[in-house]
């Protein structure tokens, strides 16, 4: 593998890290809460709130449902009065955290829902405020769960990172259809899915560990 | 406290008058609770017992207002809980702890944090907490367990755990929801024993909610019998099980004798 090589191989992965790292913390941020909010306003649950709930609803099932690619292109506008480009690494963070945000607000929401309501009960018996029984409960009995879906979700914008990387996003997949597709290296093409199947792995027993860690079960 | 005492001296701890519970379902209304008076009287261990379906359960969701009646007035320590907001009522729950059939105990905390939740959201001082959860540790005997997590515990240690959770902020009321049920035979005892303790100790006010006769049997003063949301008679254990009134009583009462116990029972009443 010649140095040439091997260095645009090492910018790609850093690019695909980076692009996953920052739309993964972002979206995470603002997923728990949006995950939060639709659990909590679901018909009887804490603050039952049939209006905000079917909105919330909506957006996020809409998004879900738009394909990447498509959701990509349709954010072009968006992207470019966030940071101002279209096209690189950063620009592609914009979409692939938009596209994430609703599923991983989906998987927390889930994930909230499947705690034990004899839980919920006990902290409402002892006087706690629906505030409380978020973060004393219902969050810290869901980590496992949350932290699992978590891992799904790095994983598929690991998927979708390669995505962005086809229409100039940088990243392993614009090195792979750039060089492997483009100019037929077969070596770069091999390299780049050696190196996804290697980070998705890593990504997913990393998840599964953390998953066993925090599990008192 | 004096204005609420009785001709016969005895203070009111828990005091249900006309409470009704309906339940509306996709097949119709369910009566759960019918026209509910109940006196429970300060430091007695109260017994509710009834057949599934009854009402048990609604009846002591009823008294902290997990299930707000329908109708009707629950007074706790004197205070009239239907008539307390939303941030009163909470203040006013931490006077009555509740224990539970499935423990409901959070797998993410161990046995001493599980203890110093009620603390922790009643707002008490780390040191504070900490002083208390081992306080009431030792008190149910486990001192020894206090790093496991639930899962880690039998089912005798977790109801042990369950309970001392119930008792951290200092409660005057304990609701046992049956609390015995998910055990076996003689760990049953020892909860038993141990609430007992709790009653005598701490004067502690203890409604005992169970369809296992032998727990009423060894554990009340008095108790009431409930049927179809109604309560149909209520007393001193030793003479309802003497002159059964109802239909319910009678069953309990057989099935007791079937264990060879009401003699016992009654020899310990008088
Ligand atoms: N949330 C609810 N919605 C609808 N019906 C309910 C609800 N909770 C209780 N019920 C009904 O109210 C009645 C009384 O139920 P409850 O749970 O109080 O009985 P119980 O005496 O505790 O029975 P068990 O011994 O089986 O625990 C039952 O008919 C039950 O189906
Ligand atoms: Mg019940």
């Amino acid at each position: 593998m010649s140095h040439e090589l091997f260095a645009l191989l090492a910018e790609s992965f850093e690019q695909t890290l980076v692009m996953v790292g920052v739309a993964l913390a972002i979206s995470t941020a603002a997923g728990i809460p949006l995950g939060v909010i639709l659990h909590a306003t679901a018909p009887r649950q804490l603050l039952p709130n049939a209006a905000i709930y079917r909105i919330l609803g909506t957006v996020v099932n809409a998004t879900r449902s738009t394909p990447f690619i498509i959701l990509m292109v349709a954010l072009i506008p968006l992207t470019r009065v966030i940071v101002g480009t279209s096209i690189g690494t950063p620009a592609a963070i914009v979409p692939l955290t938009i596209a994430a945000t609703p599923f991983i607000a989906r998987i927390v929401e889930a994930a909230l829902r499947d705690v034990d309501q004899g839980l919920v009960e006990a902290a409402q018996a002892m006087g706690a405020t629906p505030l409380q029984i978020v973060a004393k409960v219902l969050l810290p009995e869901a980590l496992p769960a949350v932290v699992a879906g978590l891992t799904l979700a790095a994983v598929a914008m690991i998927g979708y990172s390669a995505m962005a990387g086809a229409v100039g996003g940088g990243g392993l997949g614009d090195l792979a259809i750039r060089y492997g597709y483009e100019r037929f290296r077969v070596d770069v093409m091999a390299a780049t899915v050696a190196i996804l199947i290697a980070l998705v792995q890593f990504v997913q027993s990393g998840g599964d560990i953390l998953v066993r860690r925090i599990r008192h079960a | 406290m004096i204005a609420l005492m009785y001709l016969d001296g005895r203070i009111p701890t828990i005091e249900l008058s006309g409470v009704e519970k309906r339940f509306a379902t996709p097949s119709g209304d369910v009566e759960a609770l019918r026209g509910v008076d109940l006196r429970i009287d300060s430091g007695e261990i109260f017994g509710i017992i009834g057949k599934s379906g009854a009402g048990k359960s609604t009846l002591a969701r009823c008294i902290n207002l997990l299930e707000r009646p329908t109708a009707g007035r629950v007074t706790v320590a004197g205070r009239d809980l239907t008539a307390l907001g939303p941030s009163a009522l909470r203040e006013a729950r931490r006077e009555i702890g509740m224990v539970f059939q499935h423990f409901n105990l959070l797998s993410s905390r161990t046995a001493s944090r599980n203890v110093a939740l009620p603390l922790e959201l009643a707002g008490w001082r780390p040191a504070q907490i900490a002083a208390r959860v081992s306080e009431i540790l030792a008190f149910v005997d486990l001192l020894g367990q206090r790093d496991r997590y639930p899962a880690q515990l039998s089912g005798g240690q977790k109801q042990r755990v369950g309970i001392a959770r119930a008792l951290a902020s200092h409660p005057s009321v304990l609701l046992c929801d049956e609390a015995t049920s998910a055990l076996d035979p003689q760990t049953t005892a020892s909860i038993l024993a141990l609430l007992k303790r709790i009653n005598r100790e701490f004067g502690l006010t203890i409604l005992v909610i169970t369809h296992e006769m032998g727990v009423v049997s060894s554990l009340c003063d008095r108790i009431a019998v409930i049927e179809d949301g109604l309560v149909v008679e209520q007393g001193p254990v030793a003479e309802l099980f003497a002159r059964p009134q109802s239909a319910t009583t009678r069953d309990f009462v057989t099935a007791l004798e079937g264990m060879g116990d009401v003699t016992r029972t009654l020899r310990v009443a008088r």
